[in-house]
């Protein structure tokens, strides 16, 4: 119920910022755009996580190497000469099989044991599934190509200007898929018999195995929708950066990805939605922040590393303690 | 070992009702003891090369393993940010020896000053508690698995901003870090870490058997049922983060007068994710099995290339050794969780056990495995546990 | 495996053995270093330039060719020549005799090389593999050798870490037993590394970077320039062929105190050639994707029209596309080595064209052109451009093992290359000591051609622009 309002007040925040920042030479601007734009990905990553916490209890931190692997399955089925498209599906249902077979594997034996079992299983799963990256692509840099490059065949850019930014074609596609999935799965958790399912079973897994819904069943359908969360998201983001490299997806989104989540209060799929952008934003506008300084007409270069990293790791801290059910979860 | 399952009651084992070796029963196993030290001891003094050098770090490893033990096994709770403590204590003692003590390497200084050296120690022990103690208080106050987010995050932040202070890191160059004359070598310096290694056990071990041990065991069980016995929740889960400092800081200013330098890209986050693995490898709450473990993680590598057929194998592949860690610790890990919860500990149990003065018995509890999950498992504490006998 | 080991071991018996068919190929023994005999003129030359060359010092006779831009197809040291000379190489009553001679045999000298094919800004393991070895090969292939010595080289990963270089280096030193170590990559590592080969006394040859905490090794022979010594060059570039005398220009550059006299070099070259470094930015070593972004952002809302570039090739990559995806395409420019490879052309090209026309200096000429430099490369067996630095590089390095003259040993090396002629090699920019470490002479530069996913080269044996 809560989200509307949120959303509402996150908007007018957005635009009060747009508007006075428009004036300001360097400002923020530019930075916010790219900030709401980077948040699709995250909240794309969030929305497997919170897939995976609301079916099974569990944090899932191989989500984000999810996104590589897919990502390097297109890299193969594209250097083996296959079409574009073809490539895209044939990733992202290998993406699928690995997470079935994962599932299978490792997280059906752990059904029963403690959650924290399963928190370090993820953790090795995210691990070895680095190692196998680096094992067979080596750390060199590849590179992916993206659904739309970011020139024309002329050479211009081929985006459109937002906010004193331009965005490529990869990121409003990255956008509208997001949207598109984040909305499709709202509507099957709130309005299909499967995921009402789903959600009983995270509720109480001896109470619905009792009723006789297949615990099984659910901890592989989650798996499965999650593993293909993270090949899309791998597949969308990871042009972006230029470089496909082992680990870039954990690296780079996993964390504010998970910030995402919490900020949801890591139940709720608009939650993601909306934690995504706030953190692309908080992210990014801290990014500027930290970059420089102007006083009067003196622009000083502030020299803080990482900033982007501190300021997740600020705002994670404060919604842990002073809100740990986040700002639209129902409860941590 | 009488007490099959792991209580929160003090437990009380009756002296008169355990099982006694004999005479004849304990000269076997001093003797054994004896000869096993022997053994060690013989190869340590005869390494060739680099190997005390690999030692050294296999040592490193162990203590940093019997840190993340304090916080995983005892409090039940998970860190994904130890290289951060690691890497910051690495860094604090590098820094005092070669900044504020005066020994740069680029002016000539090839041996640091002993005082200077004890002190660095210090300082970086000192780090370790204190980082660890500020976690410690976040943990309190956050429940359960969101603390391994937190640490994971501030992993993140202490790498990419921390460890790029300039007067602390030296940025990407890194921060030299002499020995002591007394230790330049590297086989005087495996003596060294070997030595910490004895007191970080030696100190695991009083933690355990003391009160502040034993409660902190209790919280993890139940936390409700601890404090009901007035336990003192806050202050002794508080303790054992900051004991796992201490262990933590001690490891990273030995890691960092191992290799003389310290940079930040030695503190990935896969390290400590690999390190998390390594501990429940070992057997998460004993100290044996964690210390076997983390060395195992830690010579894997060397391992590999002393097995020529393999390496040579690997090198016709065109692949490193090392490149392999990140596939077989994890695969270690998922097997032991899967299929042989208690790690190496649980395996070497009736060896342990028999050295402690037990019968020698596959299954030292009566029941076969399976029968307790990841954390679940706690020893018994009516006796000193198997291991200390050593 | 074992079969190209006993290959090799079989040739070095035989060079060993038939010292006097090595002493007879010449360009080794009795020609100044580097220089052939015209067959048709009869002339002493130097092979790239064609310079007269003076046959007793080995001085180019018309010092307007010097480092010149007209190659000629000769070879490097094939030139058949029977010109007499002293098999026990030179005598110079002031040179040390005897000394350490580790790593070194009748028949063979063994030397290390240290290079990231792991980390940050790995260099390719396969082409490295292959190319540490290719020149050494082929001068076994032309029965030719270093006064009667075959080279081995032994390979260690420093995985882009300062603190894994030094293990690597002394398990090179310390297991192998290396005659002299080589970094060809990594600043950090090469300090790193270079100091501990001070510490024990052995020989090490540098790919110039850094010169902080270098210079002064007694040990240390940069054969590139450093970093130090290129920012002028690039300066030139920047104002003189480029025109940022009236553009914003940006320098974005790795936090480490090794880039600090790089860094200052360029700062005040600019400021020398009238042009302002208008967006001066450290990047933590760690950084990634996310920084990127906010780099190229900041960059693109400023203007800045180039952009000097002194990280990881990884982060280049990264930067250029993050700057490109906002359609704001600056000119890259930066020192030479790991960014001008054709791997990161090829990543950063393809799918992108990011780096279209980045020009960046370099040790050795692009790799399509290597024919012009160097039939001999390709001719056994070279396939890319870190094999023809490599290439390059092992030229020198072989030069500076014959200086001593048959009596190699540590000290000997070191003074008779102290006080040695120029060692032309046409492949990497001619390096003369003259008594200091620092022996770059001059660079190449190389343009990013998108069109064909490579960089070519755009000028060869630059001193200025």
């Amino acid at each position: 119920m809560r989200t509307p309002h949120v959303s509402i007040v996150l908007a007018v925040l957005l635009a009060l910022g747009l508007f006075f920042g428009n004036n300001v030479e360097n400002g923020p601007n530019a930075f916010i755009t790219l900030g709401v734009m980077n948040g699709a990905v995250y909240g794309l990553v969030a929305l497997g996580i919170v897939l995976v916490y609301k079916g099974t209890r569990v944090f899932n931190f191989a989500q984000g190497e999810f996104g590589t692997i897919g990502a390097y399955f297109l890299f193969m089925c594209l250097s083996s000469g296959l079409p574009f498209w073809l490539g895209v599906i044939i990733a992202i249902a290998g993406t699928l099989v690995l997470g079935l077979a994962l599932e299978r594997v490792v997280i059906r034996p752990l059904i029963d044991a403690p959650r924290i079992n399963v928190l370090v299983a993820t953790i090795a799963i995210t691990l070895a599934l680095i190692g196998l990256e680096i094992l067979i692509f080596r750390i060199e840099p590849q590179s992916l190509r993206p659904l739309m490059p970011a020139l024309d065949a002329a050479g211009n850019p081929a985006g459109i200007t937002i906010f004193e930014l331009t965005i490529e074609p990869q990121r409003l596609i990255a956008l509208g898929v997001f949207a598109a999935l984040g909305g499709l799965l709202a509507w099957f958790f709130s309005r299909t018999d499967l995921g009402l399912a789903v959600l009983a079973t995270s509720q109480d897994s001896f109470a619905t195995k009792v009723v006789g819904i297949g615990v099984p069943r659910m901890s592989r359908f989650i798996w499965g929708v999650s593993a293909v969360l993270g090949a899309v998201a791998g597949i969308l983001y990871i042009p972006l950066t230029g470089t496909l490299i082992p680990a870039v997806m954990t690296s780079n989104i996993l964390i504010p990805a998970f910030a995402a989540a919490v900020i949801g209060g890591m139940t709720s799929l608009p939650g993601a939605f909306i934690g995504g952008i706030v953190i692309g934003v908080v992210q990014s506008v801290g990014g500027w922040a930290g970059g420089h300084f102007t006083i009067g007409d003196k622009t000083l270069n502030l020299v803080v590393f990482g900033v982007e990293h501190v300021m997740i790791f600020v705002v994670l801290l404060v919604v842990l303690l002073a809100r740990p059910q986040g700002l639209l979860g129902k409860e941590a | 070992m009488t007490t099959a399952e792991p209580t929160v009651t003090v437990p009380v084992a009756p002296e008169a009702a355990r099982w006694r070796p004999d005479t004849r029963g304990w000269g076997v196993r001093v003797a054994a003891i004896a000869v096993l030290v022997g053994i060690v001891s013989w190869r340590l003094a005869t390494l060739e090369g680099l190997w005390a050098d690999h030692i050294s770090q296999a040592v490193i490893f162990a203590i940093i393993g019997l840190s993340l033990n304090v916080i995983l096994g005892y409090t039940g709770q998970v860190s994904l940010g130890h290289h951060a403590f690691v890497g910051l204590a690495a860094f604090v003692a590098a820094q005092h020896v070669t900044e504020r003590a005066g020994c740069l390497p680029e002016e000539g200084c090839t041996a640091a000053p002993a005082g200077a050296f004890a002190v660095a120690v210090a300082l970086a022990i000192l780090s370790g508690i204190i980082a660890s103690g500020l976690l410690g208080i976040v943990a309190l106050r956050i429940k359960g698995l969101y603390l391994a987010l937190i640490t994971l995050t501030y992993g993140f932040v202490a790498v990419n901003s921390i460890f790029e202070i300039p007067s602390l890191t030296r940025g990407g160059a890194g921060m030299p870090a002499p020995r002591p004359e007394v230790f330049l070598t590297d086989h005087r310096y495996m003596v060294f870490c070997i030595a910490a290694l004895g007191v970080c056990l030696f100190i695991d071990w009083r933690f355990l058997a003391s009160r502040i041990g034993r409660a902190v065991l209790a919280i993890k069980n139940s936390e409700p049922v601890a404090a009901s016995y007035a336990v003192n929740v806050t202050a002794y889960k508080l303790m054992a983060f900051m004991l796992s400092g201490a262990f933590a800081g001690l490891a990273g200013a030995l890691f960092a007068y191992r290799r003389q330098i310290v940079v930040a890209n030695d503190f990935r986050f896969e390290s400590a994710l690999l390190w998390v693995l390594m501990v429940v490898v070992g057997g998460l709450g004993k100290r044996a099995g964690v210390v076997i473990g983390s060395m195992f993680f830690a010579l894997f590598p060397y391992l590999i290339d002393l097995a020529t057929p393999l390496s040579d194998l690997l090198s016709k592949l065109d692949r490193d050794p090392e490149e392999f860690t990140l596939l077989i610790g994890p695969g270690l890990a998922l097997l032991t969780m899967i299929k042989f919860p208690g790690g190496i500990a649980e395996q070497i149990r009736p060896l342990t056990n028999w050295f402690a003065g037990n019968r020698f018995t596959m299954h030292p509890d009566g029941k076969s495995r399976h029968k307790a999950g990841l954390l679940s498992r706690v020893r018994g504490n009516s006796t000193p546990p198997p291991e200390e006998s050593t | 495996m074992i079969a190209v080991v006993l290959a090799m071991l079989l040739v070095a018996v035989a060079c060993g053995q038939k010292d006097g068919v090595a002493d007879q190929a010449a360009g080794f023994s009795g020609l100044p270093a580097g220089a052939v005999i015209d067959p048709e003129t009869g002339a002493v030359i130097d092979p790239e330039t064609g310079a007269l060359l003076d046959p007793e010092t080995g001085e180019v006779l018309d010092p307007g060719t010097t480092g010149g831009t007209t190659p000629s197809g000769g070879g490097g040291d094939t030139g058949g020549s029977d010109a007499p000379g002293d098999p026990e190489g030179p005598s110079d009553p002031g040179a040390p005799t005897g000394g350490d001679t580790t790593g070194v045999t009748a028949s063979t000298i063994k030397i290390g090389i240290h290079a990231p094919i792991t980390g940050a800004a790995p260099v390719p393991s396969a082409s490295f593999q292959k190319g540490k070895d290719l020149f050494w090969n082929y001068l076994r292939s032309q029965k030719l050798s270093i006064n009667g010595r075959d080279v081995e080289v032994v390979f260690r990963n420093d995985e882009y870490n300062p603190s894994q270089a030094v293990t690597a280096c002394r398990e090179m030193v310390e297991d192998e037993h290396v005659f002299l170590l080589v970094g060809v990559a990594g600043t950090d590592q090469i300090q790193a590394c270079a100091k501990y080969a001070a510490s024990v006394g052995v020989p090490y040859i540098s790919a110039g970077v850094t010169e902080i905490g270098l210079e002064t090794l007694p040990n240390y022979f940069a054969i590139w320039l450093s970093y130090a010594q290129q920012g002028p060059l690039l300066a030139d570039l920047l104002v003189d062929q480029l025109g940022a005398a009236g553009e914003d220009n940006g320098f974005v550059w790795f936090n480490t105190p090794t880039f600090r006299d790089g860094h200052d070099s360029f700062v005040s070259a600019m400021g020398d050639k009238g042009a302002s470094v208008d967006y001066d930015k450290p990047v933590a070593k760690t950084a990634g994707a996310s920084e990127a972004q906010a780099i190229a952002t900041e960059l693109n809302q400023r203007g800045i029209e180039n952009v000097h570039i002194l990280t990881s090739p990884t982060f280049f990559i990264q930067l250029a596309q993050a700057a490109v995806n906002q359609g704001y395409r600056p000119q890259w420019v930066g020192y030479g080595l790991t960014k001008g490879l054709d791997t990161v052309a090829n990543v950063a090209c393809k799918n992108s064209r990011s780096i279209d026309n980045a020009r960046f200096l370099s040790a050795w000429p692009a790799f399509v052109d290597s024919n012009k430099y160097d039939p001999n490369f390709r001719g056994s067996g070279g396939t890319d451009d870190i094999m023809f630095g490599l290439w390059g590089i092992s030229k020198v390095i072989a030069e500076m093992l014959k200086a001593p003259g048959k009596d190699l040993s540590r000290e000997r090396f070191i003074y008779y290359n102290l006080n040695s002629k120029p060692y032309k090699t046409g492949v990497n920019p001619d390096v003369a000591f003259n008594g200091g470490h620092l022996g770059g002479t001059s660079m190449h530069l190389l343009r990013a051609d998108c069109a064909n996913n490579r960089f070519v080269t755009e000028a060869a044996f630059k001193t200025d622009f």
